[in-house]
């Protein structure tokens, strides 16, 4: 009998090992769910991202201070009036079937991003009038007016939108459901191996790259739903990289293990959490009561009970990122924890407390979609409650608060996560022209026609100072104003198995680097 | 001689049972379109739109975008329209198109289908055989330290949350002993080992509460059969104890274990649902809830078509068992 188990754990020990790192030239990044497709047209999620972009050039890429650098094109000019950009391709690129990369891909692949791809839509769709290809490296495109953020790698012609599929394989097919967006032939660094459904994607090194590298012979991507179960994938080395989604409540313990980095970092495209109001109900559409909202919450103590430390209270609506700090305006600010302000200002408006002890009553609707909101619309409830204010927490199924806040206006406040950056044009969210009945819209019914006037000229100065100057007088308006308040900006949390492979920069690394890049990280020896 | 009886017998008996079967599938057949048009009513019916689901992320959208994937989706469609739409692709053997992973359900569900009958397979061999055996052992030596072994077993597996027992699992064996990975299936080596290294933890977790389940009950039976004449009859031929226990008393025994087991095979499906999902395990009910999430009505509705056929299947070869196993139950 002793033998026997004796027998069994020698094998379950073996069994332990085979399951360890499967070489050094393979890197393991474990990924929450599968990403909805490989191909870069529906891309509108960081696991599209990090998944598909390592199979598939584009024009250009980001440097690690998020600066355009070439891709696909070996250089690029604009006409001085800013309505014309030419890109001049490499001739030695190739798809993973060994055919040449060409101009006409290039035109078909971006005409159908403008078509399908929701982000890419955002920047490009109303701006691009027609692009030519005079001859099978050159790209031309005629912009309809000048748009600054052109060459912007995440809002402009970078992979979102230019990432280059095989013309030949989509021409005349539906793209949505072309058998090729689950098997691709790629133009990038990594060509696709295998995907199963809900367990890994195998990527291997393409031999005929045109570009550096890769020095690593294969990724794979493992898909662990539960957020410790990945997490112990890690600590066990079974998983080498969590990109993005390391739980906060897991970084200092993952911290603490021998050979692990694990660290915080704002999102690339700046998401921050607002508490908004519906402007068009009493009394949020007095601006007296949105300040003193905004003066009631204890934001840090959000951050801290709900995030694990891992959020950053933002002063205005813009999350200062390595992206986003330029335009980041710091006079801009909203008014900072202060609850005897808030019941002074609700006094003089005229919001005093009546009979039952309360000055007024609302409501605050929150997706389930993210388990977190309910907590922090606890505490919101617990701070209102010191200032007199009774607030009733609703929670709804995602689908039904997306109904209910950007559809049918039915809510008093709500708590929304939004991307504030990484670059101006995300601003549109609070232009009047932006209150429609369809998702991520200004659903507040926030309206100033000097904010509007500015946006308008903001989005196509090219002068980067006066430009400068038109979007932190609209931070100004947005913080004065105040039709949200802006709450927070979670960090992600990302685990590295120091020792494998060479290090990355810190901090900007995690979009404008790694996962543009991946083909320079080299395994250690 | 023995034999040839048993052969004649088992064939006059599985002749009689022919119109039987034939019976429970045609009344099975009501029993799936009333779980088809129930489920497709929820769905349909729950507060908000699928579509927001299928937009994600924070980016501008249009409305042309969103009558887009409507369109796409079937969604623009009325109700009772998209209802005959589906029922008749069903019969067509047609499950419908999935909105998240853009393919067909039939080929979704079946990429995954065989790795959770792998799964609830081994879990029901895992609980039956360890559950028989527990239940057989404290039921001959009642009130000794094997019966009460057997009783903290089953209390264990009957309270302890599938998804708290998964974890724990993962830590013991995963983390801290690093005997076992902690989730998934295998990617480069495929071996049978490395099969079985990925299955250990799993298995154990979702046959834990059936293993307590059949403990108990083989416990409570063999306990009763025990005590009946033709066991001391046995005894008084001067059979081995362990012949008698096996032989005569197990078989009795066992019919209202396999009743549970057939009963619970449901709730051995929804418990797949959490395990796959703590494991990392790529199967069906990983997948329902992923779907559930994702608002994916064609691969919901699909799972739920394949999943109670599977229930009135087994529940099916469970009525078969029963009259094999006791040759007084006539079906005719």
């Amino acid at each position: 009998m002793k033998r026997s188990l004796l027998a069994v754990l020698v094998v379950l020990l073996v069994l332990g090992g085979v399951t360890q790192a499967a070489g050094k030239k393979t890197l393991v990044v474990g990924i929450p769910a599968d990403p909805r497709g490989l191909s870069p047209v529906f891309a509108c999620t960081f696991l599209d991202w990090v998944v598909g972009y390592r199979l598939y050039s584009s024009l250009i890429q980001a440097d690690e201070n998020f600066q355009p650098v070439p891709d696909l094109a070996e250089s690029w000019e604009a006409s001085s009036d800013g309505l014309t950009y030419t890109f001049y391709l490499r001739r030695d690129a190739t798809f993973h079937d060994g055919s040449p990369i060409t101009s006409e891909d290039v035109k078909f692949s971006v005409e159908l991003a403008l078509k399908y791809g929701s982000i890419c839509a955002r920047g490009l769709g109303t701006v691009i009038d027609r692009i030519e290809t005079p001859d099978p490296y050159t790209v031309v495109f005629h912009l309809k007016a000048p748009y600054p953020e052109f060459l912007n790698p995440y809002d402009g012609i970078g992979p979102h939108c230019s990432s280059v599929l095989k013309k030949e394989l989509y021409e005349g097919t539906d793209p949505l459901t072309n058998p090729y967006n689950f098997q691709p032939v790629g133009s990038g660094p990594f060509k696709f191996v295998e995907w199963v459904k809900g367990s890994h994607i195998v990527l291997e090194r393409y031999e005929g790259y045109f570009g550096e590298g890769p020095y690593i012979d294969r990724i794979i991507f493992r898909i662990i739903p539960d957020p410790m179960t990945l997490a112990m994938a890690f600590e066990t080395g079974e998983v080498d990289w969590i990109p993005f989604t390391v739980p906060a409540s897991e970084v200092e313990r993952l911290n603490d293990l021998p050979n692990a980095r694990v660290f915080f970092h704002g999102s690339p495209c700046g998401v921050s959490l607002i508490l908004a109001y519906n402007l068009r109900q009493e009394p949020f559409n007095d601006v007296a009561v949105r300040r003193a909202l905004t003066a009631a919450i204890d934001k840090q103590r959000i951050v801290e009970l709900v995030y694990y430390g891992g959020a950053k209270v933002p002063d205005s609506y813009v999350i200062p990122t390595p992206f986003s700090e330029w335009w980041y305006n710091p006079e801009a600010r909203q008014i900072g924890y202060d609850p005897a302000l808030a019941k002074k200002i609700l006094d003089e408006a005229g919001y005093t407390v009546k009979e039952g002890g309360w000055r007024f009553h609302m409501t605050l609707k929150h997706t389930t979609g993210y388990p977190e909101h309910l907590k922090v619309a606890e505490l919101i409830k617990e701070d209102l409650k010191k200032i007199g204010v009774d607030m009733r927490i609703i929670s709804l199924e995602h689908a039904a608060w997306h109904e209910q806040v950007f559809q049918r206006w039915d809510f008093d406040a709500t708590l929304i996560p939004f991307c504030s950056g990484p670059t101006p044009p995300t601003l549109k969210r609070f232009h009047t022209e932006n209150i429609k009945r369809i998702s991520w819209a200004n659903c507040l019914g926030y309206s100033n026609p000097e904010y509007d006037a500015l946006f308008e000229l903001m989005i196509s100065e090219l002068n980067k100072g006066r430009r400068l100057e038109l979007v932190q007088r609209m931070q100004e308006l947005l913080v004065w104003d105040q039709p949200a308040s802006f709450l927070l900006g979670p960090l992600n949390a990302t685990a590295i198995r120091e020792g494998l492979f060479t290090e990355e920069p810190q901090g900007v690394w995690v979009l404008g680097y790694l996962w543009m890049h991946l083909n320079k990280v080299k395994p250690l020896e | 001689m023995a034999a040839p009886q048993v052969h004649c017998l088992g064939r006059s008996r599985s002749l009689k049972m022919a119109p039987y079967i034939i019976r429970r599938i045609a009344g099975a057949f009501p029993v799936v379109l009333l779980v088809l048009v129930l489920n497709f009513l929820i769905l349909h019916l729950a507060p908000g739109d699928p579509v927001f689901i299928f937009i994600q992320g924070g980016g501008e959208v249009t409305e042309e975008y969103v009558q887009q994937i409507r369109e796409r989706l079937g969604l623009d469609k009325p109700l009772a329209e998209q209802f005959f739409i589906f029922i008749g692709n069903v019969f067509k053997g047609n499950l419908g198109f999935s909105h998240f992973y853009q393919q067909p359900v039939i080929k979704v569900i079946f990429e995954r289908i065989g790795r959770t009958f792998l799964l609830v397979g081994l879990a029901i061999l895992f609980a039956a055989i360890l559950g028989i055996s527990l239940g057989v052992l404290a039921a001959s030596y009642p009130y000794s330290p094997i019966d009460y072994t057997n009783t903290v077993i089953a209390v264990f597996g009957y309270s302890i949350p599938t998804f708290w027992f998964g974890q724990l699992l993962i830590l013991i064996f995963g983390v801290f002993l690093r005997v076992l990975p902690v989730g998934g299936v295998p990617i480069i080596r495929r071996g049978l080992l490395d099969w079985a290294s990925h299955l250990v933890l799993p298995v154990t977790c979702l046959g834990v509460y059936q293993l307590a389940l059949i403990a108990r009950l083989t416990r409570a039976n063999m306990r009763e059969v025990l005590n009946m004449d033709y066991v001391m009859v046995a005894r008084a031929k001067g059979l081995k104890e362990g012949s008698v226990i096996l032989k005569h008393a197990l078989r009795n025994a066992s019919l209202p274990v396999v009743t549970a087991i057939g009963l619970n095979f449901a709730s051995l499906l929804t418990g797949a649902v959490v395990t796959e999902t703590v494991f990392g395990w790529p199967g069906l009910g990983r997948l329902m809830f992923e779907s559930l999430y994702r608002r994916d009505y064609p691969v919901l509705l699909g799972l739920l078509i394949i999943m109670s056929i599977g229930v009135v299947i087994i529940n099916l070869l469970v009525d078969v068992l029963y009259a094999l196993l006791d040759p007084r139950i006539h079906y005719d």
